[in-house]
């Protein structure tokens, strides 16, 4: 946003907690994610990260904390009108509605007036949707789905985007693909949160790193200094005495 | 040719009718996910608004119609979304309880503002001109509703393919969370989606009013018609919902032509019915079942101690035994209210206690009073052999209705058993072996016993009472038997009773066929007070009012279905105003709205009552001894074998041609980057998804092909990560579960009895499970009270009471702190030892997982990539590029090789 100066964070996100029942997932967690920025978000499974992205879009409610867009507190706004302030979620799974063509789920994505342009920009970044556009996402393969839902981050020019796993369950080919149309979008100036399995992928494009433990961040830094060990250590839970010596 | 075209033109005006409703219907609950069981009061509402209007204000048509669809339908519109916002979290049964409510109300209160000894007719306002085709007459006005109802239609399937607010609209069904991270507002666009719906359904009835004098009961089942047209469009399409009312039109339009008489002049009233149950019976499950709208069920869990209810029992006995002395003429009321406890009581076995729906409970009363009247009299079979065959002949008619409980999910259940109560009377009521054509009534009589006056009034009262009581205390017992926590099992979580190992479907069968029974006893005894019965006093309308009475009235059974039987036939008999049945309907209606509105924690006994109970009856103050806990011995050795197993889900390969084996007496551990198809192999496992090919053994013994609960029995048993207990039971109900289900099996008779050896294992082995994982503290608590550790350890020692030689843990630590963790692998460690069993894990906590298991296989794309001792595993680059994704896996395999 162009009003934003460097220093006020894009996405800042404090003190947060939420819980789903009687559980609590996260334990008052700070992140910031400043313009442009590409920050990579680590932690094993069930630390708490698909819940930290569904907090920050709205989709579970905070139960203590902030959640902060370019300066401006959203906690109490609902999904849609923060998506419509620039912050664009593409969740866990398939971001797509199955039973809408192709083309009716990238219209759905763009503008309400600009159907031709929006049509144009996806495909132009996906030349394999062109082909498919009138078959139902449904009958799509995992990776083109992946496409049509990565294709709002191209098109709404979000301020910043939160990708939860969008490489999950796709061939090695099509993940190239996937990054480098991140990458892309990274390099127009879009700050990007990202939770990803694939670790080093993540941090090759990241600017900084958060690593999250049950529900809280444990560590935070530039990916330069982070450990393969160190991730290891965290990453698989493996507590070492020896630290490098896992073998 | 030409002598079908009449009826084929009229078959297509009031199809386009039904059609319009449907379309309306079925936009309604596509975006909302609620089944709008009120939809035909809306086309009620319209017909009167529009009567009013147009015929007592005398506004000219257009602008009448106008003030009917385009005012009074948003208005409705709006008050539905405002509800169905509320409940649609709040478990199907109370969805149905309060749009069953609005229907009751819609109903009931049109009849106390309009006077219904008064004949309404609405003029034809349409043009009377007609023209002739193929020599038949056809009337302009015929055609408009016709090309009305195909333009509306056309018009929406248009905008939901053109318009951005329609393609909304369709994202919502799909995925209203995705549809908010898009911009779009799913509340919105849901509210849209309800005025539209109620507009075209207010447009039904306007269109409907002309046809037959007004009448709210009449309108409400004719646009009920719209059900069966919307399950020929598989309650999703929208142009196919229109062609089903077309088709349902014509079809009881020409049935008219060919059924005069017999049993199959009853068809073109129950035309849809008969479509909608039978698209419910034969049509393609993936085609119905589609999305099952899961929804978190929160029951009461407190009931009363046992001495409270022994003694409120007694107290309520010696009550009802004084009646006599004070009732007067009312005695037959009260002969009635008491036989119909049985019926409550059955209601509440199915919909409470079993999480099952009946919308047709009064049918089987109905069959109960009429086979009774006919065994009894015509053939001359003495009292008591009649009243057990007249409950008998329900049964096979309850386990039909128990075939779409099987098939598909609880809505279309109430569907089916709403369609069902109205086709039994539409077709069979004036039947010779129902209540025949006359409508003088059958005979009920009363026993002809010398050694006991049961003649009186008295009498028969008396004999009614001690029936009563004797058979609900057998119902008690029931429900404390193995059966009552199969059926409370099956209301939480079938797919934990049938990974414990017993069929569900068995159970579901049983507990219709017991309910019919039940049902149909208590008609037959309230029929027999009342000496002589016809059709009219089982209308298919106050099943509606029994389901939404066994829905609001708190409290435990029987306690329940006393109150609900005095709140429906007690108080309008001590009321002397002439429309209080009317009046008590609305009632009835309000609070079946009212209870789903209510939050969860609001349907339990209020707490000050619960506590005064409590604190009376000296509840804790006496502790049960616990059973003592037996040991178990070794388990005979064997081995989970899994071999090139596939599975695909549409275009995806989640498995891969993965092979494993598991064997007793050590564990093995299955780990992989998220979505590396372990959750899907597992599941393959234990029978909850089917492979594409590749064969699961136990011991040698293929059991791909098998169902849960039979690998159950072979002895496989499971955990789940999203945890599946039975949120309604007991720490100790939950565990002791796990060790009967198997037991219990196909066998209907082992559901409810089992021999006193085996009982006492049974209780040995659930204390030897609480014990092992150090639950005996919380032995007497309800699950639903719990901490996730906690949950998970329950899970963990249902699947260990029972007689599994192989678990399958599925993320059990998952929610789990350190301390849990470290403890749970020590449980972990500790059965092994024990008693040999296998375990395979699958686990993210790679501590854990490093700790206990003795061979770990590791996945990645559904394919194996890697298997070895954990040693081997934290080495192997392949796992760790698998994990990091730093190098492509292949690479690592190949490095691997070649090192």
């Amino acid at each position: 946003m162009s009003t934003t100066t460097a220093t006020t964070p894009v996405l800042g996100i404090n003190g947060l907690t939420a819980r789903y029942g009687a559980a609590t997932v996260l334990r008052g967690v700070d992140l910031q994610v400043k313009p442009g920025e590409v920050v990579a978000l680590l932690g094993p499974n069930g630390a708490g990260k698909t819940t930290l992205m569904r907090t920050a879009a709205g989709l579970v409610p905070a139960s203590a904390g902030t959640v902060t867009l370019a300066g401006v507190d959203v906690t109490r706004r609902s999904p849609h009108r923060r998506a419509r302030a620039g912050l664009c979620l593409v969740p866990e799974g398939r971001g797509i509605f199955p039973s809408l063509t192709v083309r009716e789920n990238l219209r759905l994505q763009g503008a309400p007036r600009q159907r031709k342009e929006t049509l144009d920009r996806i495909v132009e970044a996906f030349p394999v949707l062109g082909e498919r556009l009138g078959a139902p996402a449904a009958r799509l393969s995992g990776g083109q789905q992946q496409m049509i839902a990565l294709g709002r981050s191209l098109v709404t020019n979000p301020d910043v985007v939160m990708l939860d796993e969008v490489s999950m369950g796709l061939a090695p080919l099509v993940i190239d693909q996937i990054f480098e149309a991140l990458e892309r979008l990274a390099r127009t100036g879009t700050a990007l949160l990202v939770v990803e399995q694939y670790v080093s992928r993540a941090l090759a494009m990241a600017d900084s790193v958060y690593v999250l433990s049950r529900g809280q961040v444990s560590w935070h830094g530039t990916p330069s200094e982070i450990t393969e060990e160190e991730i290891m250590r965290r990453y698989l839970a493996v507590e070492l005495p020896g630290g490098g010596e896992v073998a | 040719m030409t002598e079908y075209l009449p009826f084929i033109v009229a078959g297509l005006v009031t199809g386009a009718v039904y059609g319009l409703a449907g379309v309306g219907l079925v936009l309604t609950y596509k975006t909302s996910g609620v089944f709008n069981f009120a939809h035909g009061a809306l086309a009620t509402v319209a017909a009167y608004a529009f009567f009013v209007l147009n015929v007592e204000h005398e506004v000219s048509w257009p602008i009448a119609a106008a003030g009917a669809i385009l005012v009074a339908g948003p208005v409705m519109g709006l008050i539905l979304e405002l509800i169905t916002r509320r409940i649609a979290t709040a478990g199907l049964a109370y969805q149905v309880s309060a749009t069953v409510g609005l229907l009751l109300v819609v109903e009931a209160g049109t009849d106390l503002l309009f006077d219904p000894t008064v004949i309404r007719v609405v003029p034809a306002f349409l043009t009377e001109e007609s023209f002739t085709l193929l020599d038949t007459s056809i009337a302009w006005a015929d055609v408009i509703v016709f090309a009305f109802a195909i333009v509306v239609t056309a018009a929406l399937a248009l905008f939901f393919r053109v318009s951005r607010t329609g393609l909304q609209m369709r994202a919502v069904v799909d995925n209203p969370e995705l549809l908010s991270l898009f911009g779009g507002s799913p509340a919105f666009t849901r509210r849209l989606a309800w005025v539209l719906g109620s507009v075209l359904v207010a447009a039904s009835g306007v269109l409907l009013a002309p046809l037959l004098p007004l009448d709210p009961l009449q309108l409400t089942l004719l646009v009920v018609a719209a059900f069966g047209a919307a399950a020929i469009g598989s309650f999703s399409s929208l142009p196919l919902t229109l062609f089903g009312g077309l088709l349902i039109g014509v079809l009881a339009s020409l049935s008219t032509k060919w059924f005069l008489t017999g049993v199959l002049s009853g068809v073109p009233v129950s035309l849809p019915f008969i479509v909608l149950f039978a698209v419910l019976l034969v049509f393609p499950k993936r085609r119905l079942a589609g999305k099952a709208f899961s929804v978190a069920r929160s029951r009461p869990t407190w009931s009363a101690p046992a001495s409270a209810q022994l003694v409120g029992g007694a107290l309520v006995i010696a009550f009802l035994a004084t009646v006599p002395s004070f009732a007067g003429v009312r005695l037959t009321a009260w002969t009635v209210a008491v036989a119909s406890v049985l019926v409550f009581l059955s209601l509440s076995l199915l919909v409470r206690t079993s999480g099952q729906v009946s919308l047709a409970h009064v049918s089987f009363t109905a069959m109960g009073a009429a086979a009774f009247s006919h065994l009894a009299v015509d053939q001359e079979m003495p009292w008591l052999v009649a009243l057990f065959l007249a409950g008998l002949i329900a049964v096979p008619i309850g386990a039909v209705l128990a075939i779409p409980a099987i098939r598909l999910t609880g809505l279309y259940l109430a569907l089916a058993t709403f369609g069902f109560g109205i086709l039994l009377q539409s077709m069979f009521y004036s039947q010779d072996y129902m209540f025949g054509a006359t409508g003088l009534g059958l005979p009920e009589p009363r026993p002809g016993w010398s050694w006991v006056d049961v003649q009186s009034d008295e009498g028969y009262y008396y004999l009614v009472l001690g029936f009563v009581a004797i058979a609900t205390g057998l119902v008690i017992w029931l429900n404390k038997s193995r059966l009552g926590r199969l059926m409370r099992g099956l209301a939480d979580s079938p797919m934990a009773v049938a990974t414990s190992g017993a069929e569900v479907n068995v159970t579901r069968v049983m507990v219709f066929c017991l309910s019919a029974f039940l049902a149909a006893v208590g008609g037959a005894l309230a029929a027999v007070a009342q000496t002589t019965v016809n059709g009219d006093s089982y209308q298919p309308l106050t099943s509606l009012v029994f389901f939404v009475l066994v829905m609001v009235v708190l409290g435990g059974e029987p306690w329940n279905a006393v109150i609900a039987s005095a709140l429906f036939f007690l108080v309008p008999a001590y009321m002397e105003t002439g429309d209080i049945t009317t009046w008590t309907q609305v009632g009835f209606g309000v609070a079946g709205v009212v209870i789903a509105l209510l939050p969860a924690a609001a349907r339990e006994v209020p707490r000050p009552i619960r506590e005064l109970v409590d604190r009376v009856s000296r509840r804790g103050r006496r502790t049960k001894a616990a059973p003592v806990a037996g040991q178990r011995p070794l388990v005979e050795a064997g081995t989970l074998e899994v071999r090139d197993l596939n599975v695909r889900f549409g275009g995806v390969h989640a498995v891969d041609g993965v092979s494993l084996s598991a064997p007793t007496g050590s564990i093995t551990g299955l780990i992989g980057p998220n979505g590396a198809g372990k959750t899907t192999t597992f599941n393959a496992c234990s029978g909850i998804n089917r492979p594409s090919s590749g064969t699961v053994c136990l011991d040698g013994h293929n059991v791909s092909r098998r169902g849960p609960a039979y690998r159950a029995r072979r002895g496989i048993g499971r955990t789940f990560q999203k945890m599946e207990l039975f949120e309604s039971l007991t720490v100790r109900e939950n565990v002791a579960l796990g060790a009967e289900a198997a037991r219990s099996g196909f066998n209907p008779l082992s559901h409810v009895f089992s021999n006193p050896v085996r009982s006492r294992r049974a209780a040995a082995d659930t204390q030897h499970a609480i014990e092992l994982c150090a639950l005996s503290e919380l032995a007497e608590r309800p699950v639903s009270a719990l901490s996730t550790g906690q949950r998970r350890l329950v899970e963990l020692a249902r699947c260990l009471a029972g007689d599994f030689r192989i678990l399958l843990l599925d993320e059990p630590s998952s929610g789990l702190d350190h301390a849990e963790t470290e403890f749970f692998g020590t449980i972990l460690k500790n059965v092994v030892a024990e008693r040999g069993l296998g375990i395979l894990l699958v686990e993210h906590d790679m501590s854990l997982v490093l700790d206990v298991c003795a061979y770990i296989y590791v996945l990645d794309f559904g394919k194996p990539i890697y298997d070895g001792s954990p040693e081997q595993v934290t080495a192997s680059p392949i796992v760790r590029a698998a994990y990091l994704g730093d190098a492509e896996v292949e690479t690592a395999i190949e490095l691997e090789v070649t090192a």
